[in-house]
């Protein structure tokens, strides 16, 4: 008997220190309050958690923690802003983060390296792409489940829901090929053929047998009433109707294009060209190319202030660099350098288009643009390899 | 799952502390009913405390139980190859007097052991990162590095064959160019290259007389026993400084790598074979009987603004050999400008040099190339020299370039040109030059080459000439 008691105080001992434990973890973030439409989420992929940055000050409000070797990839606030939604790509996990608790509340398994997504415009759900097994996980985000594993991709990559929810695109990256998929019955409704890279690959099988760069992202126009995406391989973007799915037309830019970024006022797509280390500007209206920019090497986004008459894109060669654009002009407005050997990844400008935060993985840091000055400052320490940021209401992106 | 053992351990929990059939039906039936009574009195009594410590025990089972599937999540985690990931990051610090490091900035900005002031600077650090990585992914990033360390070798062939028509002599001739090139990064932001080439072969110059060169790719290196010699094209080390707006090579350079440059018509193994369209025939000073411009020692420093303008300057001794260089040098400078018109990218140049050879001689000249729309683009070339005992001279070329209409072969195009000069000998020598380029691999490229020159200014060896028809076949093979 005394055994037992001994036994049951020692219980209860464990259960008050794991309490104590639990506790003190979360006093931090309990005490924390947090404005979803002020607060930069930063996803750093090897420290597995999420660093939040007040933008009204740029200090670091706290981390965070999402779970030991979850190497999330990017995350996103829903659109009522209680919760982000994270790709956890290593545990193959799709995570929902509470805002007001900032804790994990759900930890959904999916399939194999999850990495990009797009909420849809009411919140209620999301499309997440499995690179590793070709597959897109639909998950419900009020019940915090996955409803459903759409097969039949090659590495599905990029994702747009239209506004309104109606459709959905998805971009297939290991493919030329872009799906679209109703909302209400989630299947592939078509498919649809992006470049001309197979008369390529007719001439030179070779070059297609070791590596495909196909479409990195469905990039909507503000309306939703088109969709262009762009194909490496073949250097071209298709201009699909999204009344009819189908290309109505192809625009030629430069090598080895990686993605369009839609301009604020809508009227320019800009597409960063990793082959010939360009920008192609494309008028949306006459979709036509209306310049063609220097660039740079490994170009990874592009950004633009409130306005949409400033552009700034962002390479990673023997530098980290950002590249200006005037974009009243069409013409280069400078460069500026961050560091040797940094590696730039993706940027959020924030609503109000003042500021653009910008991950920086190789020194652990988040680089803030003023947008009406170019000045650039810096904010270190961030965590390790900050990979996305995300912002509630700001244009979404990774990569 | 867990919910489903805390339930059936606590129905045995409260199994044992209340007892069941079995401890009734041990005891014999008399003494069962005083021995209930008083076992339900004294449970009574203690029942709080036990439901107390049952809660406890419920508790510290379930905090087990979290504890359990936490490590099962874990060993899930890791049931994949994993290998920590390794990295050198650029780290901030803020460093105290005395050497205290902290990782952020302390309180007040100074150090808290003697309140010395830090100062934040920036340092290199390995960490080991809690990444799980494929062995693909490993193998790939050891690769990578191995190759940023060594010296990368690129190989460039060029085969031409001309048969001349029309005018003159009808002759078949070949030439043939092997370059090797090399790459090394000998120190951060700084380029060490070096080209090797063979020429054999002459083309139809020697005897058609042009002097811009019908073929600038030939000139042989052939000793006069037949035997190939090699030679040092160029070898040249390149940096950037002021964020890369200052760049500066020195060495052994072909100067035209760097002025006059034009997009559609600067490269004679792949655009125009003539000599008129790979670069200004008053540029500089020609090497006798070749188009090609002589590579010296020298110097290029060119500032870029990023924006639309960029300059250049350019010193090299006049001949190829170190003990000219006290002699004047040859000195050139180009102002770049690109702008957006037509709906494409314009590249507009301006250039001035002066020659520091025996024959003193000044020129300027302009070029320009644009797009105009998606396939086409222009470009056009003028210079005029003066001085240098010559008479006044001028050359002028006008050409386009198109890229390929089909879809299927983004990279063929096609070029076509007319350009104009006043020779030294005061003669004039106009040709047109037409080419389409197929790429029949990514690696190897044909072209069927049609030049006309409707005069040739002669030297003293060959006779001016009118009407020579050249047509020829282009082979090139780059790595």
């Amino acid at each position: 008997m005394q055994t037992y008691q001994r036994s049951l105080l020692k219980g209860a001992v464990q259960a008050v220190e794991t309490g104590l434990i639990l506790l003190m973890t979360a006093l931090p973030c309990v005490a924390l309050e947090v404005n979803p439409r002020t607060t930069l989420f930063v996803t750093n992929r090897d420290s597995s958690d999420i660093t939040m940055i007040d933008t009204q000050t740029d200090q670091i409000l706290g981390r965070i923690p999402l779970g030991e070797l979850i190497n999330a990839h990017m995350a996103m606030v829903t659109p009522d802003g209680k919760r982000l939604l994270v790709a956890g790509t290593k545990r193959n996990q799709a995570l929902l983060v509470d805002l007001a608790s900032l804790k994990v509340t759900a930890r959904i398994p999916i399939g194999i390296e999850p990495e990009h997504f797009d909420i849809s415009e009411d919140g209620t759900l999301a499309l997440m792409g499995n690179l590793e097994d070709g597959t897109v996980s639909v998950l419900n985000l009020v019940r915090g489940t996955e409803v459903k594993r759409i097969q039949g991709f090659s590495e599905p990559h990029g994702f747009a829901f239209l506004p309104g929810r109606k459709k959905a695109y998805i971009s297939s990256f290991g493919a030329h090929e872009v799906a679209a998929v109703t909302a209400d019955s989630l299947e592939v409704a078509r498919r649809i053929a992006v470049g001309s890279s197979h008369f390529l690959a007719s001439v030179n099988p070779d070059r297609f047998l070791t590596e495909i760069k196909g479409v990195a992202n469905p990039t909507p126009t503000l309306d939703g009433r088109f969709i262009y995406a762009t194909d490496g391989d073949s250097g071209e973007v298709a201009v699909i109707d999204t009344t009819t799915d189908e290309v109505v037309k192809t625009i030629r830019v430069g090598d080895e294009p990686w993605r369009a970024y839609p301009s604020p006022d809508g009227t320019k797509m800009l597409v960063p060209n990793n082959g010939d280390e360009t920008v192609t500007v494309i008028d949306t209206v006459k979709q036509a190319v209306v310049a063609t920019l220097r660039g740079g090497p490994k170009m990874t986004g592009i950004n633009f202030d409130a306005t949409g008459k400033k552009a700034y894109a962002f390479s990673s060669g023997e530098y980290g660099t950002v590249l200006l654009y005037d974009l009243g002009a069409l013409r280069e407005a400078g460069q500026k350098r961050l560091g040797a050997h940094l590696s730039l990844e993706t940027a959020t400008t924030t609503p109000d288009g003042h500021k653009i935060y910008l991950a920086s993985s190789t020194d652990n840091s988040v680089y803030v643009i003023h947008t009406a000055t170019d000045e650039i400052t810096r904010i270190a320490n961030v965590g390790e390899s900050p990979w996305a940021t995300t912002m509630l209401g700001a244009y979404q992106y990774c990569h | 799952m867990a919910r489903k053992v805390w339930v059936v351990m606590a129905a045995g929990l409260l199994s044992s502390v209340f007892g069941g059939p079995n401890h009734i039906g041990a005891q014999g039936p008399e003494s069962a009913t005083a021995e209930k009574s008083q076992a339900t009195s004294q449970e009574e009594a203690t029942l709080p405390q036990t439901v107390k410590a049952v809660e406890a025990e419920l508790a510290a089972l379930k905090a087990q139980v979290q504890t359990l599937e936490s490590k099962l999540e874990e060993l899930r985690g890791k049931m994949v190859q994993v290998e920590p990931a390794e990295e050198i990051k650029r780290v901030s610090e803020w460093v105290c007097e005395r050497g205290h490091v902290f990782s952020s900035v302390p309180e007040g900005g100074r150090c808290p052991y003697d309140q010395t002031p830090v100062v934040s600077r920036e340092q290199y650090r390995k960490v080991k990162l809690a990444r799980r990585q494929a062995l693909s992914e490993i193998v790939e990033a050891r690769l990578e590095e191995q190759s940023r360390r060594r010296v990368a070798v690129g190989v460039s062939a060029t085969g031409i064959i001309q048969q001349t028509a029309g005018a003159g002599p009808n002759r078949l001739r070949g030439e043939g160019s092997f370059d090797v090139l090399l790459t090394a990064r000998p120190a951060f932001n700084t380029l060490f290259f070096a080209d090797v080439e063979a020429i054999g072969g002459n083309g139809p110059d020697p005897f058609t007389g042009s002097v811009s060169g019908l073929n600038a790719d030939a000139g042989s290196l052939q000793d006069s026993d037949r035997a190939d010699r090699v030679t040092l094209r160029e070898a040249w080390v390149t940096t950037q400084l002021f964020e890369g707006r200052l760049t500066g090579v020195v060495g052994k350079l072909d100067l035209t790598n760097y002025f006059d440059r034009n997009t559609v018509a600067n490269d004679e193994t792949s655009q125009f074979v003539s000599g008129m369209f790979v670069n200004n025939p008053l540029l500089g000073q020609l090497v006798a009987g070749v188009g090609h411009q002589a590579n010296a020692p020298g110097l290029h420093l060119a500032w870029d603004t990023f924006r639309q303008w960029r300059f250049g300057i350019g010193v090299q001794v006049p001949e190829d050999s170190g003990s000219a260089l006290g002699r004047t040098p040859f000195t050139i400078g180009e102002i770049g400008y690109s702008t957006q018109l037509l709906a494409g990218l314009g590249n507009y140049r301006l250039w001035g040099r002066r020659n520091g050879g025996e024959k003193r001689s000044r020129a300027v000249g302009i070029n320009f190339d644009q797009w105009a729309g998606q396939w086409l683009r222009a470009f056009g070339r003028y210079g005029f020299q003066t001085g240098g005992g010559e008479r006044d001279r001028h050359a002028w070329s006008l050409g386009l370039g198109i890229r390929s209409l089909l879809v299927s072969r983004p990279r063929d195009e096609t070029g076509l040109a007319y350009g104009w000069m006043r020779a030294a000998n005061g003669r004039a020598e106009d040709l047109a030059e037409l080419y389409h380029r197929f790429y029949l691999t990514e690696h190897l490229a044909v072209s069927l080459i049609a030049q006309y020159a409707f005069h040739l200014a002669g030297n003293d060896r060959v006779r001016p000439r009118a009407g020579v028809l050249v047509s020829g076949l282009r082979t090139q093979v780059n790595f």
